[in-house]
């Protein structure tokens, strides 16, 4: 009898201690990665999160206080923060082109900033449209808009002149033939991303046409720019240097070379980035928009807003908006990037480009597209001969309906 | 007695705060979480997400999906690896070392797995691949189980219940299916959960949040709402999914009472 007890006994024990091993293991599970990822700033320091560089033109670090800027590894970790309303990190750094903006300011995930005067302040300089998407449908100021982006043709007019470019009024498929007849043997260089193009493409298309309710004329026309998009057979996000002569583009460009790009696409955000792209070192460079689908139908420019929104639940919410406001008021008086943050009434008489660049944005729309998995996953399939059209466009209208109704 | 109740409880009290705090805790969270308007606001709108996410049409058809896949692809899984446990039983010399080669779908990595799969089967059209897929990679761990519990079945019993005239099927209905049905009702319950994790080998297997509507889950709608920040449908989404589970771990364990020795 004593000793059945006694075996029970050490089975008991066994039990138990395995099972607090177990707890434990639990507990001390976290993996390196995750160790990584939990970032722990000083109390006087803001800690924001963004999924790509776009705060670096914003100079957000160069305010009396102090900010951390931290990149995380994988998207889910942001939206995990954000569901899980963490008051450990006190801002995240957007932009408006990802579905992402939409959702936080449909679920109230920010702080709302009607009450900074800064804020307001700095809205105001903006354009309208650019007013509009930082501002809730309840009226609350969601979001503080840093830069606005937009994509545009940078030319020079005499060597267009010269090759026969004429960029007004153009369409997509005429302005690919032209530069596919451009000679590769001359002293001038050309850059059309791909990339760039084919994100305007599809944007315009998006947003004017749309997939889900499009008549036969709307297919042929998306079926012309996808052939044409495969035909290049470049993945979306490349671009590509044409020289028109022997020599390679160098990386930092000196006056006389920047003087012998006939023309590029860009972004506005490329403008300032790195001086070896400083256009507004050299005259006879204009800006013009990018060419529309299809003749008669105007689109507007496509403006990506890169933006700040402040986590509702931050354990230092004083600092952040004391931060907010030397912010704002950093961005008002910003007159380096002036073209970009867009202060209204700036004389831009001295620079055409700038000039241009600015009409160019105050022209513009901010956008927002579906999730890659909704469109962009069908549109690559396409493009590397797993789908035919048709398909595609099936699958895609089929996506829009379930990512809108689910 | 009560000395040694009392420290057996106490040394069960570690497990017991694990289990509240990482599973009863977070669970009853998710329940608030759909009882309100959203995690910021936290206005309090009672049953009104359950409301909205029922009458979804696509919360629909992931539950249709989701429920096909227990009535259907587990019944399978269970039968088959009660089957093939059945056979491994009877297998002398080299053969036994069959009961290995049914675990090696559990060792390799599903991602391997479905690349061979996707070569193999056209999902599009059909969601049978995708119970197969499910039926590959679970059968091992339950002919494991059942394998189990059938070498602790004692072999005086059958040679009893042979000189009572018990025979073939009758044999394994009135002997084996009574005696192995808690073990049995264990690998529904695992077939069951496991069901519910399929969403891995299938989001691998489409590569997209939106497949197929007959591969559509409940773990693409949940998933597909986490990206959408909206965490009402989806901790609503998720009550209603572990209340299904509830239901189907009380009837197994209901019919298990019933049909046990």
């Amino acid at each position: 009898m004593k000793e059945k007890k006694a075996t029970q006994r050490k089975h008991v024990i066994v039990l138990a201690l395995s099972m607090l091993v177990v707890f434990l293991a639990g507990c001390g599970g976290k993996k390196e990665k995750d160790r990584a990822e939990s970032v722990h700033v000083p109390e006087d320091t803001l800690l924001g999160y963004t999924y790509s560089e776009v705060y670096t033109p914003y100079q957000l670090s160069s305010c009396d206080v102090k900010v951390e800027i931290v990149q995380p590894d994988s998207w889910d970790f942001m939206v995990t923060k954000l569901l899980a309303g963490d008051s450990d990190y006190d801002f995240m750094v957007l932009s408006t082109d990802s579905s992402l903006a939409k959702d936080i300011m449909r679920t109230g995930a920010y702080y709302a900033l009607n009450d900074i005067p800064e804020v307001a302040g700095l809205l105001e300089r903006y354009h309208d449209y650019i007013k509009e998407a930082a501002t809730a449908e309840n009226g609350e100021f969601w979001m503080i808009p840093c830069g606005v982006n937009v994509p545009f043709v940078l030319c020079r007019e005499d060597l267009c002149e010269e090759y026969g470019l004429d960029f007004t009024d153009m369409t997509y498929l005429e302005f690919m033939e032209q530069v596919d007849a451009l000679p590769k043997n001359g002293v001038h260089t050309f850059f059309t991303p791909y990339g760039l193009m084919t994100e305007d493409i599809l944007n315009k298309f998006e947003q004017v046409y749309g997939y889900e309710n499009m008549g036969e004329q709307d297919k042929e026309l998306l079926r012309s720019y996808m052939e044409k998009i495969r035909a290049y057979d470049v993945p979306f996000n490349e671009g590509k240097w044409w020289l028109l002569s022997s020599e390679e583009r160098p990386n930092q460009m000196s006056d006389e070379s920047l003087k012998n790009i006939v023309f590029e696409l860009e972004r506005s955000d490329n403008m300032t980035l790195s001086s070896s792209l400083d256009f507004f070192r050299v005259d006879g460079f204009r800006a013009m928009k990018l060419p529309d689908l299809e003749r008669g139908v105007v689109c507007p420019m496509k403006a990506k807003v890169d933006f700040i929104v402040i986590n509702p639940k931050s354990a230092k919410l004083e600092l952040t908006l004391q931060y907010v406001s030397q912010l704002c008021e950093k961005l008002q008086k910003d007159t380096t990037n002036a073209f970009r943050y867009m202060s209204q009434g700036e004389d831009f008489s001295n620079n055409v480009l700038r000039e241009d660049l600015y009409r160019l944005i105050s022209e513009g729309e901010v956008y927002s597209t579906y999730p890659y998995d909704v469109v962009g996953e069908e549109l690559m399939a396409y493009r590397e001969g797993k789908l035919e059209f048709d398909t595609m466009l099936e699958e895609i209208k089929r996506n829009i309906e379930m990512y809108r109704k689910e | 007695m009560k000395k040694y109740l009392l420290k057996c409880r106490l040394l069960l009290i570690p497990s017991i705060l694990g289990v509240a705090l990482f599973y009863v805790l977070p669970y009853v969270r998710v329940i608030y979480y759909s009882l309100i308007e959203n995690q910021f606001s936290r206005k309090f709108v009672g049953l009104k997400n359950y409301e909205k996410v029922i009458q979804n049409e696509y919360f629909r058809l992931a539950l249709k999906n989701s429920v096909l896949l227990i009535v259907i692809a587990v019944p399978v899984l269970v039968v088959t690896a009660f089957l093939l446990s059945l056979l491994l039983l009877k297998m002398k010399g080299y053969w036994k070392l069959l009961r290995i080669a049914f675990i090696f779908p559990m060792l390799v990595p599903t991602a391997s797995v479905v690349v061979v799969w996707r070569t193999l089967f056209d999902a599009s059209e059909s969601v049978w691949p995708v119970y197969l897929l499910f039926i590959y990679k679970n059968i091992g761990l339950l002919i494991i189980l059942l394998s189990a519990a059938f070498s602790t079945l004692s072999s005086e019993v059958y040679e009893a219940a042979r000189l009572d005239g018990a025979h073939g099927f009758t044999l394994h209905r009135k002997i084996t299916l009574p005696l192995i049905s808690p073990t049995l009702l264990f690998t529904v319950l695992i077939g069951v959960v496991y069901s519910f994790k399929v969403f891995r080998e299938s989001y691998l297997y489409f590569g997209t949040s939106y497949p197929p509507d007959h591969s559509y889950t409940l773990q693409y709608y949940m998933n597909n709402h986490f990206y959408k920040l909206n965490y009402q449908n989806l901790a609503s989404g998720a009550v209603i999914t572990s209340l299904i589970v509830a239901v189907i771990v009380v009837v197994g364990v209901r019919l298990q009472k019933k049909f046990s020795i």
